[in-house]
C-alpha cells in the first residue's frame, strides 16, 4: 500500500487503531521500521548520538542520525566474526563504565554533553591507545566514516558527488593554475 | 572421453591463455581452450554501477568483491597474497587496464631484446585498443595509441613538483596513464569508456579482456572448443613418459574427462602454471614436470607497493567534478633509476598516482578528531587529495618461491599453493627511497603530506596480489631455466608456456601487455613449427 493512501487511510479512520500498529505508523510517516539485529534498542539509541558526535549536522549537510548509521553498524557488526562483536561489545561496556564513573549513569540516560565528554575523553589518546575505552573510539570512528561517505547522505549531500554515470569525455583538471603542462 | 585429438590444448584463458587461443585459432589450428571459472555476466554474476546504499551492509558489488577467491593459497612469511579469480577470461576481467611496455634497459637483462618483442607491443596495443599520450620516454617506449585520458587537479599539482625537482636535477617523469581502454574508434567495435571508474569489471567491453577479444575472435574461425568450469587436475604423459599428450580436467560434479592434444600450452598464471607442473611428478619428472632445472616455482617475485598521499588546498577550490574516470590511477611517477642505479637497492619502482573523489570509499580516512571541524577537514582531503602508490620490483631471490602445501587440498583433491614471501633489506630500502621521494613531490607541488608510512619496515609493505612473475622463467640454458625464448619446455618439446610465469627478470612495469605480447609471439612460433611439421 503506497503511504500516500496510508496516510489519507489513517486520518479518515479508515483503519481503526492504526496508532498501536508501529509498523503501519512508521511506513505512513516514513519512518524506519528496523528490527535491530545485534544490538538492544537501547544501544541502538546511544549509537545513533555517538555517531552523531563523530560526524554532526553542519550548516553543509545532514549528519550520522540522518544517515542511519546505527543501522549501518548493526547490520555490518550482526554479520562479523564473534571477535569483532566482541569489540563492540567491549567498547561499549568500557563506555558505559565511563559515564557511571563520571555521572554516576549509564550510557543511554547521559544527555549529549555527557556523551560528549565521553567520546572526548575517548579522542585524546587516538594516536596512542592503551584503554579498552580508548580503543573504542577508532572502531566507532572507522564505522561512521565508513557508514556515512557510503550512504546516500555522504556520498550525494556531503561529497557532492558526481560519478557514477556515463559522460562522454573526461575534461581532466581544466585550471591553468593549478599548473597544467 | 573426447574423441578429437587437438593441436593445442590451452588451459587458462587470462591474458596470456586469450592471446594464445586467438593466435593459433587464427593460424588455423584446432584448439581446445580449458578454463577452470565460469562464464560471467556484468550485472548478472557481479555487481556494476551500483550504489553501496543500495544494500543494508552497504558491501560494494563488482567483480573482485564478489568473485575473489581468497583462501586458495597458503601464506609463508610477510603477507603474501594471490588475487585468484576463476572465469572464461580470468584476472583480463578485473584488471586496472595498465598498459605499460618494458623498454630496451629492461630487456638487457633477459634472453630476448626489446627489438625481438617490440613488434608484438605494436601489434597488441592495436588489437586491445590503448589510450595514452606520446610522452617520448626512453624506458618506457611510446606504443600505438587512441586519445589519451588527462590527468585530475590534484594530479597536476603533483607534475609540478616534478617539474620542480627537475629543475634541481633530479631525474624523474611524470607522465599521463596509459591504459587498454576505448576512447575513439575501434576496429572491435566494443563500446567506448564512458568514465565511470568501475573498470574492474567494466560492464560495457570499453576495457580490453580476453573474453571480450579474443575470444570471441578465436570462436569465429570455427577452431575453437571452449571447456568452462573444467578445472585441470592432471597433465597427459604419452607412453614416452617424455611428452604430453593432453590434460584431465574435472568438472564441478566431479565427472573427469579427457583433452588430447598435440601440445599443451598452460597459462594459468606464475602461481598456479608452477603449482600444476609441481603437483605433475612423474617416473621420468619426479621433481614436478618439465622441472629438470628445479627453477619451477623459484624466482618467484610481483610488484609491492606502499601508500604516500598529499593533500592540495588549491584543488578543493574548483567546481564539484566528476573525478572517476578510468579509475583512481590517472598519472604515472616513472624514470627513476633506469640507467643509474641507486646504490641502497636493486632495481627500481614506479609511482601510479590519482586525485580526488571516489565513488565507493573514502580514500583518506586518517583525520584525526571528531566533530564540525573534523567533518569539514575529511571532505576537503577527500576531494584535494593525491595518492602515490609505490609498484616496485621486488629483489628475486632464494627467499621468495611458490610449493606446494599438501597438507591443504582444495576441492579437486590438489595440493594448494604455498606462497613464500620474505621482505629483504633492498627492497625495504627501495620502499624508503619511494616514500621519501614522494613526500619531496607533495611539497615541491604546493601540497601538503597528510599520511606517509615515515620510515618503513617490512610489515607496512603490501605485495601486488595480481603480478606475480618468474616461475618458469625463460632462457637459453635449460640447466637454470624452464623454457627457452620462445615459450617451449627445455624438458618437454610439445609443452609451451602461455603466461608471465616466464619472465626471467621483471621491472618496474605493470606485467600484462608483456605478457599478452609474449604470449602472442610464443604462439606464433608454436604455429610455425606446426607449418613446418615439426609437431603432430
Amino acid at each position: 500500500m503506497e503511504r500516500r493512501l496510508l496516510l489519507k487511510l489513517i486520518a479518515a479512520g479508515f483503519l481503526p487503531g492504526a496508532a498501536s500498529q508501529p509498523g503501519l505508523v512508521s511506513i505512513a510517516t516514513g519512518a524506519t521500521a528496523y528490527q535491530p539485529q545485534y544490538f538492544s534498542t537501547a544501544e541502538m539509541g546511544v549509537l545513533d548520538r555517538l555517531t552523531e558526535l563523530i560526524i554532526p549536522e553542519d550548516d553543509h549537510s545532514p549528519g550520522a542520525h540522518a544517515a542511519e548509521l546505527n543501522v549501518y553498524i548493526d547490520v555490518v557488526v550482526s554479520e562479523a566474526s564473534d571477535d569483532v562483536k566482541q569489540r563492540w561489545r567491549k567498547g561499549l561496556a568500557a563506555a558505559a563504565e565511563e559515564t557511571n564513573r563520571r555521572f554516576n549513569k549509564g550510557l543511554s540516560d547521559c544527555d549529549n554533553g555527557e556523551l560528549d565528554q565521553v567520546v572526548a575523553a575517548m579522542a585524546a589518546n587516538e594516536q596512542t591507545p592503551s584503554t579498552a575505552l580508548d580503543r573504542f573510539f577508532p572502531l566507532l570512528k572507522r564505522a561512521t566514516i565508513d557508514g556515512y561517505y557510503t550512504s546516500k547522505i555522504g556520498i550525494h549531500q556531503d561529497l557532492q558527488y558526481q560519478g557514477n554515470t556515463a559522460v562522454s569525455e573526461f575534461p581532466g583538471c581544466t585550471h591553468d593554475e593549478h599548473g597544467r603542462a | 572421453m573426447a574423441a578429437e585429438t587437438y593441436d593445442v590444448c590451452v588451459v587458462g584463458s587470462g591474458p596470456g591463455g586469450g592471446i594464445a587461443t586467438y593466435a593459433l585459432a587464427k593460424a588455423g589450428l584446432k584448439v581446445a581452450l580449458v578454463e577452470a571459472g565460469p562464464r560471467l555476466r556484468a550485472g548478472v554474476d557481479y555487481g556494476s554501477h551500483g550504489w553501496p546504499y543500495d544494500s543494508p551492509n552497504h558491501h560494494i558489488s563488482n567483480l573482485w568483491s564478489d568473485r575473489h577467491e581468497k583462501g586458495h593459497f597458503t601464506p609463508i612469511g610477510d603477507r603474501p597474497g594471490h588475487g585468484l579469480i576463476r572465469a572464461l577470461g580470468g584476472r583480463s576481467l578485473c584488471w586496472a587496464g595498465h598498459t605499460l611496455r618494458f623498454g630496451p634497459l629492461d630487456f638487457k637483462r633477459w634472453p630476448i631484446s626489446y627489438d625481438e618483442v617490440a613488434p608484438y607491443y605494436s601489434r597488441a596495443e592495436k588489437f586491445m585498443g590503448v589510450y595514452g599520450y606520446k610522452d617520448g620516454l626512453s624506458n618506457i617506449p611510446d606504443g600505438e595509441f587512441l586519445k589519451p585520458v588527462p590527468m585530475r587537479c590534484a594530479e597536476e599539482h603533483l607534475r609540478k613538483g616534478v617539474r620542480r625537482l627537475k629543475a634541481q636535477g633530479r631525474r624523474m617523469d611524470f607522465i599521463a596513464q596509459r591504459k587498454a581502454m576505448l576512447t575513439g574508434p575501434h576496429w572491435s567495435k566494443r563500446s567506448p569508456c564512458h568514465f565511470c571508474g568501475h573498470c574492474s569489471g567494466c560492464a560495457v567491453d570499453a576495457k580490453y579482456t580476453s573474453a571480450n577479444t579474443p575470444i570471441p575472435l578465436a570462436r569465429e574461425t570455427g577452431n575453437l572448443t571452449i571447456f568452462t568450469e573444467s578445472m585441470m587436475t592432471r597433465i597427459v604423459m604419452d607412453a614416452s613418459g617424455r611428452r604430453v599428450s593432453g590434460i584431465e580436467f574435472t568438472k564441478p560434479d566431479g565427472k573427469v574427462e579427457t583433452v588430447l592434444a598435440k601440445t599443451v600450452v598452460l597459462s594459468c598464471s606464475a602461481v598456479e602454471t608452477a603449482r600444476h607442473l609441481l603437483l605433475n611428478k612423474t617416473r621420468e619428472f619426479p621433481d614436478g614436470l618439465a622441472n629438470s632445472s628445479g627453477q619451477v616455482g623459484r624466482n618467484l617475485t610481483s610488484h609491492y607497493g606502499i601508500t604516500v598521499r598529499g593533500f592540495f588546498p588549491d584543488a578543493v577550490k574548483r567546481d564539484y567534478s566528476n573525478d572517476d574516470g578510468t579509475g583512481y590511477y590517472h598519472s604515472l611517477l616513472t624514470g627513476l633509476y633506469w640507467d643509474e642505479p641507486n646504490p641502497n637497492f636493486e632495481g627500481t619502482y614506479q609511482v601510479q598516482c590519482g586525485a580526488g573523489i571516489r565513488p565507493h570509499r573514502m580514500v583518506v580516512k586518517n583525520v584525526p578528531g571528531y566533530g564540525v571541524s573534523f567533518k569539514r577537514k575529511l571532505r576537503d582531503w577527500n576531494i584535494g587529495n593525491a595518492g602515490m602508490n609505490m609498484q616496485g620490483s621486488l629483489l628475486i631471490s632464494p627467499k621468495k618461491f611458490v610449493d606446494l602445501d599438501s597438507s591443504r587440498p582444495d576441492a579437486f583433491g590438489l595440493a594448494r599453493p604455498r606462497i613464500h614471501l620474505h621482505y629483504e633489506p633492498s627492497d625495504i630500502a627501495m620502499a624508503q627511497d619511494m616514500v621519501d621521494t614522494s613526500e619531496e613531490i607533495i611539497r615541491a607541488g604546493g601540497g601538503e603530506v597528510i599520511s606517509t608510512p615515515g620510515k618503513v619496515d617490512a610489515s607496512k609493505l603490501v605485495i601486488d596480489l595480481n603480478h606475480w612473475v618468474g616461475t618458469v622463467r625463460m632462457g637459453a640454458d635449460p640447466k637454470t631455466s624452464v623454457v627457452d625464448t620462445t615459450g617451449r619446455s627445455h624438458d618437454v618439446p610439445n609443452l609451451f608456456i602461455g603466461d608471465a610465469s616466464v619472465f626471467p627478470h621483471y621491472p618496474e612495469k605493470n606485467p600484462t601487455l608483456s605478457n599478452i605480447a609474449l604470449s602472442w609471439r610464443m604462439a606464433d612460433h608454436l604455429a610455425e613449427r606446426f607449418r613446418k611439421g615439426e609437431v603432430g
